[in-house]
């Protein structure tokens, strides 16, 4: 299931609400993972033992790590041995076919394997089962001995399929106790209306566009049209993530949750190191704890630093999806930073500053085209089109896509910057200053907040509209 | 501030609930309207159905479908659409004067293609062999006649192409093919050309109507003398009538459109009346026989009810038949046609002793071949606007179903 669907916030999350809050404090978990399960189970019911069956060995190694504290090589083959199963099991499921067709085309071989379906959100809950152990191990954390709790920091639905990736540490208090407030609650709605927002109202309208003209064949393209296919997608994958992360840290405050905010205005980074650092920022800080900083991190020597920050951002982008193109992503992010590393952030914060968010523009819309294309060779011709090396400039069809996402676009790019945050301590200024102007933000957001949700609702309701064609004859 | 987040809390849950509790309350419709579809149902709660994951799409459809006020929310963001500028708008274009003009077609289907060009070249070698000449006229439709109305930015569509490709592959020696588009844009501006079509539906006009007709009759006539060629404008009678048009764009767009944009018109004959017709419902029949006025022009004439084309003319029928005592020949025609046909098949049957109307949509249990196994005509035509090149029409070895 997802958030921004009718049946999610009409008829599950409003009986996951009442049961929630009628329940027993001692219950109030049960609850919660009961649901989160019944979320899990809406569209994949057969993977939903698969992610059981996680959490049940996981449990097990967590305890057995923290019994072996006293004996640090036994405690590391099980953290490693943890680790591989671990692994063993998103790679089954993830990569099983790219590797196998890896070995045909270099081996030349025949190995057959069926495609093996996906289960939603197993990268997620893998790397969360992945940070417990090493928490345990690292004895930032005790063991959970509460299957049911452990079993709902893997399994919260509003983080369970697309994050943010929640470090144990940062919730193993909560899971023990938390305190409803109706500030918190009030919170967590505007948090979820706007992720909502985010995602219904400007994600999915551009995100339709840039299916259009990532579909058009190469000769169809012009230089304006692949620019336009690249906004949109650019803004669409921003908006749809943070407005995904913003949902589920609405949902999370709700339920009494604090969970640590996933972006910050990424598109105003002025370089690709302070980019990844404002984008899927839970995935990036994972990534650093658990992988970079293991490798020796920056306290190696400088050509080892390079090869560690390739590696991270290699398999950076092998964890968003099992193909080359993503492989090319990750690697092509890590050596922009090594380049940043090396020499050119210095001199890129010598330049213009508009000049510098440029730059970050150009490197991260490149690096969107390997991610959105299917193979290389579209990626590669696409990047020509959008620098004037093939076809024409624009097009009828580039007018068209122009005119008719005008105002989303608009919208989109405004909203990419922090402008909200920028108005709202403008208006919280005046507010200080009189009591007219309080009541007014105060009442007027309320509203603003519960009109928005009426406004996703009936985009939600026309995005089934479906006619029948019949009148074509 | 308290008041401030009472009111959100109130608002949001009050929101959320209460929606909830009247889309679960609310009684299931069975179809809807606007969307000339029928509605998903509550799906049967089967365990394999469970199990597969299919139960869950299935309710997500049903409880969508079934959404309270469905189609308020979709009016409303359609009219949310009309007041942005957007070109399209549920895949209309509304022109200024309320034309409404639907999203030129992008593809290009080539095998559907060929596959109706093999389809009709086929039909045409079968009917040659009984000695019966297959004619093929593509009725230029709305969409395609009508685009230059659209906005310069619009990228021309392949529906013309997609036609010119279709009649390139048909077979001359076996099928009489005409395309009469040419007589629709000659001498008109784009205005003109497309005031022969309603403004907030796909079909033609009376006007549109008269001037295919005219075409069709005056190229029949060339290979049957015979034929009588009196279609001129001045041998009918013109009037008009006020009820609210109900057409079938501005349906998709929820009726958004004024429902007086279009005025339904007739243009009845001087020197006969279709009263002197003999008309029959499936076959030449005294069993069979019924009144013009159960096929043709069929609303109630009550002065605000609302018409449609169908009602205005004729609806899609099984096969209907008409004799005309009056015809100067003795041919048999049978005509087999999409909606484009029913405004003018009463004018068509002026011209044949027998007219046999056929819908190959309404006929699920023959094929056009079973039928024309048992079935003698003199000549058939076949009548399909050019947006519909390929597809369940040209299927003329299979039946076609459509609910």
């Amino acid at each position: 299931m997802v958030f921004s669907n009718l049946v999610f916030l009409y008829v599950f999350f409003p009986i996951v609400l009442i049961l929630y809050f009628c329940a027993p404090r001692f219950l109030k978990n049960s609850v919660l993972l009961i649901a989160s399960l019944f979320f899990y189970a809406w569209g994949e019911p057969t993977y939903v033992f698969l992610m059981l069956f996680s959490i049940l060995i996981n449990y097990g190694y967590g305890i057995w790590i923290e019994s072996s504290h006293h004996k640090p090589t036994r405690k590391l083959v099980i953290l490693w041995f943890a680790i591989v199963i671990n692994i063993a099991l998103l790679g089954y499921f993830k990569y099983a076919n790219f590797f196998v067709d890896l070995i045909n085309s270099t081996l030349h071989t025949n190995i057959h394997l069926e495609p093996i379906p996906l289960p939603i959100g197993i990268s997620f809950y893998t790397f969360h089962a992945l940070s417990y152990l090493i928490d345990v191990y690292r004895k930032t954390e005790n063991a959970q001995r509460n299957l049911f709790n452990l079993a709902l920091y893997i399994t919260f639905f509003p983080q369970l399929v697309a994050g943010p990736i929640i470090r144990y540490n940062s919730v193993a208090e909560q899971l023990k106790k938390r305190i409803f407030s109706s500030t918190q609650f009030a919170e967590g709605i505007k948090r979820f209306v706007l992720g909502l927002s985010k995602k219904t109202l400007i994600a999915n309208t551009l995100g339709s566009t840039a299916d259009k003209i990532f579909a058009l064949s190469s000769g169809d393209l012009t230089t304006g049209t692949a620019w336009l296919g690249i906004i949109c997608y650019t803004l669409q994958i921003y908006f749809d993530f943070s407005g995904y992360s913003d949902m589920a840290i609405g949902l999370g405050k709700m339920f009494g949750f604090e969970f640590q905010e996933n972006f910050n205005y990424p598109y105003i980074a002025r370089s690709a190191s302070e980019f990844w650092r404002r984008w899927h920022i839970s995935l990036g800080r994972w990534f650093r704890d658990y992988l970079y900083i293991p490798l020796g991190g920056n306290r190696v020597s400088h050509w080892r630093v390079y090869v560690n920050l390739l590696i991270v951002w290699t398999v950076t982008g092998f964890w968003h999806g099992a193909s080359w193109t993503f492989m090319a992503w990750g690697f092509y992010y890590g050596f922009i930073m090594c380049m940043e590393k090396a020499f050119l952030e210095k001199w890129l914060h010598s330049l213009w500053r508009p000049l510098q968010h440029i730059y970050l523009l150009v490197i991260v819309m490149v690096g969107w085209v390997f991610f959105r294309a299917d193979n290389f060779g579209y990626s590669f011709n696409y990047i020509k089109t959008m620098f004037f090396m093939e076809g024409q400039a624009y097009n009828d069809t580039t007018l068209l896509f122009l005119v008719d996402n005008a105002v989303y676009l608009v919208v989109g790019l405004l909203l990419c910057a922090p402008l909200f945050p920028y108005l709202r301590m403008k208006l919280e200024e005046l507010a200080s200053r009189s009591l007219l102007v309080r009541y007014f933000k105060e009442i007027s957001g309320s509203i603003m907040y519960v009109g928005l949700l009426l406004l996703v609702t009936m985009y939600l309701v026309n995005s089934t509209y479906n006619p029948f064609i019949y009148f074509r004859f | 501030m308290k008041l401030g987040r009472f009111i959100l809390i109130l608002g949001f849950l009050g929101v959320i609930f209460s929606l909830s509790i009247a889309s679960l309350i609310e009684k299931d419709k069975a179809e809807s309207l606007y969307e000339n579809r029928t509605l998903a149902q509550e799906p049967v709660k089967d365990l394999k159905l469970i199990w597969s994951g299919q139960y869950f799409q299935q309710y997500e459809t049903y409880f969508s479908d079934q959404f309270v006020y469905r189609d308020r929310w979709v009016r409303h963001f359609t009219d949310l659409q009309m007041t942005m500028p957007q070109t399209f708008i549920n895949g209309f274009y509304i022109a200024k004067d309320n034309h409404v003009i639907a999203q030129p077609v992008t593809d290009f289907p080539k095998q559907e293609l060929d596959a109706s060009a093999k389809a009709l070249n086929d039909l045409g070698n079968y009917l040659q062999r009984k000695g019966t000449p297959l004619y093929y006229f593509p009725l230029p439709s709305k969409a395609n006649t009508a685009a230059d109305l659209l906005p310069s930015y619009v990228p021309e569509g392949r529906g013309v192409a997609n036609k010119k490709y279709l009649l390139s592959k048909i077979d001359k020696k076996l099928v009489h093919v005409t395309d009469i588009s040419g007589e629709f844009k000659k001498n008109r501006t784009p205005q003109q050309v497309a005031d022969l079509y309603f403004k907030t539906d796909h079909h033609w006009n009376i006007e549109g109507a008269l001037l295919g007709y005219q075409q069709v009759i005056k190229r029949l006539a060339k290979d049957f003398p015979n034929i009588s060629t009196d279609t001129a404008k001045s041998t009918f009678t013109h009037s008009c009538i006020n009820n609210p048009f109900v057409g079938s764009l501005n349906k998709q767009l929820l009726l958004e459109v004024d429902l007086h944009a279009d005025k339904v018109c007739y243009y009845m004959p001087k020197d006969y009346s279709f009263n002197d017709y003999k008309v029959y419902r499936n076959g030449i029949n005294e069993n069979n026989r019924t009144l013009l006025q159960s096929i043709y022009s069929t609303y109630k004439k009550q002065p605000n009810e609302k018409i449609e084309y169908g009602s205005a003319y004729t609806w899609d029928l099984t096969e209907f038949n008409i004799v005309n005592p009056k015809s100067t020949n003795n041919l048999r025609a049978l005509i087999i046609k999409d909606s484009y046909g029913n405004a003018a098949s009463f004018h068509m049957a002026h011209h044949f002793k027998e007219t046999t109307v056929y819908d190959i949509r309404h006929n699920p249990s023959r094929t056009i071949y079973s039928y024309l196994d048992t079935h003698q005509f003199d000549l058939v035509i076949i009548e399909y606007n050019d947006t519909y090149l390929s597809g369940p029409l040209f299927n003329f070895t299979k039946t076609v179903k459509v609910n």
